[in-house]
């Protein structure tokens, strides 16, 4: 299974060249550095005095992530980081990619959303819609090791209902003959709850 | 002989009622002049009168704009007690906004209303938003029934999707024909905009808008001093008064100068895409060529420049 995800990559990685060679006027961009945002910094301060070891297993006593569930368990940390040198990036072709354009190494598979992304149909662009064009990279907002994706959360609060009208479908739709006539109306619940921002 | 006399009567009386109101208008500015306080509820006369005189935006000479940018300030720094700027930066040469919205990253969060809220002096309370993040069922379209005050404790909820629907900016707009006065017109760059100091608030235009983009003020705009936007645009987000019209305008304030429209920029799933339509390299652009792209109610014929896209 390892063997066959490798060479998925690998032939992945030839129709990445040819994507290139489709878009050569793609928009230029540029991609905040993202390396000072982490923890551990650099790789090489303890993975110098590690041996390097490229068997699949659970990390246990290290300080980063002690898995990898992206692509199902096909990947592992060495499908995208370099063994010898840490700081690096690796393609399946053995190319050192630096670690601000980790971008080049999802391209490796995600072909069509790096498509998008490059010309914008996909990804953030910040500040901006005019001038030098800055977009996010893709770790931004997707977390390669636990596999990506944004996470569900609380909404913010629904728009308010003008004075003397009810919200629909959480009262009794009974509106006050009168504006200026206190609304006399039965909850059915979920109407007030409270926010909390 | 007895009309003579009617007429006489009149005249006499219509005389006096001119010397009577005369008089008042000269000794309160007298006594504005003279104590340099502004009377009648904070404005001066000046500007009170400045106000009531002033010109449709587009008929008015560059003295009288420059003239309403400040009483705008004035008027700003009375009400929330802040010093704002009001411009009137012109449109680009060589430029036609569009928006693009991906609803396949929209997950519903409601962020893009609260910048909006936030950047375009919005009233707190919630009395008005411009854009109204709608709740579907997944792959229906029927906009009747979507849900805008939806509140579940996590979103995007299964089998549900979100719309996020504000105005689209047509170019074929019914609101500016049903305007009996004039108050909205579509500038050089393709947005819709209103003059709310010429807006009679007769909600003509509302009705018109097949999208219900459009918003009546009906109160008092109520914005903590310290949160008030200073950097305001004569026909976007300066302060509105009660009784006028009033809606999304691509953050004028913004995007004229290069900027991204508030609720891009706070957009944290990136779905929200704006730009120039007559640039072929622009993001906009290319979604528009290689993408599925829809609009809403297309088949009114309004030509939204507000399209929605998915992955």
């Amino acid at each position: 299974m390892y063997r066959f995800g490798k060479l998925l990559l690998a032939a992945l990685l030839l129709s990445v060249t040819s994507a290139h060679a489709q878009n050569p006027d793609s928009p230029e961009f540029e991609v905040p550095s993202r390396v000072n945002q982490f923890e551990y910094q650099p790789c090489m301060a303890c993975h110098e005095y590690t041996e390097p070891n490229p068997n699949w297993r659970f990390l246990e006593m290290a300080p980063h992530y002690a898995e990898v569930r992206h692509g199902n368990a096909v990947m592992w940390c060495t499908s995208c980081h370099s063994l010898e040198s840490r700081d690096k990036f690796i393609t399946p072709a053995g190319k050192l990619v630096d670690m601000d354009k980790g971008y080049i190494v999802c391209a490796q598979c995600h072909n069509d959303v790096y498509n998008d992304w490059m010309h914008g149909a996909h990804g953030k662009r910040i500040e901006n819609w005019q001038g030098k064009r800055t977009i996010h990279s893709c770790m931004e907002c997707h977390n390669p090791h636990h596999g990506p994706g944004i996470r569900p959360r609380r909404p913010l609060p629904p728009p308010g209902v003008r004075k003397g009208l009810t919200r629909p479908g959480t009262h009794e739709m009974q509106r006050c003959k009168y504006s200026w006539e206190e609304c006399v109306y039965e909850e059915t619940g979920e109407a007030n709850v409270k926010h909390q921002d | 002989m007895s009309n003579t006399k009617i007429d006489g009567y009149r005249r006499k009386f219509l005389k006096g009622l001119g010397v009577l109101s005369a008089t008042a208008a000269a000794t309160t500015a007298v006594k504005a002049a003279a104590t340099a306080e502004p009377s009648w509820g904070g404005a001066t006369l000046k500007d009170m009168a400045g106000d009531f005189f002033q010109d449709h935006y587009q008929r008015m000479s560059k003295q009288e704009i420059a003239e309403a940018l400040a009483r705008c300030e004035r008027k700003a720094k009375r009400k929330f007690d802040r010093d704002i700027t009001c411009s009137n930066t012109p449109a680009q040469e060589g430029v036609v906004f569009g928006y693009a919205l991906n609803i396949s990253k929209c997950k519903g969060y409601r962020d893009c209303v609260k910048a909006c809220v936030e950047e375009n002096n919005l009233d707190r309370g919630g009395q008005m938003e411009y854009i109204r993040v709608l709740e579907l069922d997944k792959g229906d379209r029927n906009l009747h029934t979507a849900d805008h005050y939806y509140d579940p404790a996590l979103v995007p909820q299964d089998g549900k999707e979100y719309l996020p629907v504000q105005c689209m900016q047509c170019d074929n707009p019914p609101c500016v024909k049903a305007c009996p006065v004039e108050a909205t017109w579509t500038e050089p760059d393709g947005i819709v905009v209103v003059d709310y100091n010429w807006c009679i608030g007769c909600r003509y235009c509302m009705t018109a808008c097949p999208y219900s983009a459009r918003h009546f003020n009906w109160g008092e705009t109520e914005i903590p001093s310290e949160e008030v936007n200073p950097d305001t645009h004569y026909l976007g987000n300066r302060p509105r008064m009660k009784g006028v019209v009033e809606k999304c305008h691509f953050c004028i304030q913004r995007t004229r100068k290069g900027l991204q429209p508030a609720c891009m920029e706070a957009c944290p799933t990136g779905a929200r895409v704006f730009g120039n339509l007559l640039d072929p390299d622009s993001e906009i652009r290319y979604i528009l060529e290689n993408k599925t792209v829809f609009r809403l109610k297309e088949e009114l014929g309004t030509e939204p420049k507000f399209w929605y896209y998915t992955d």
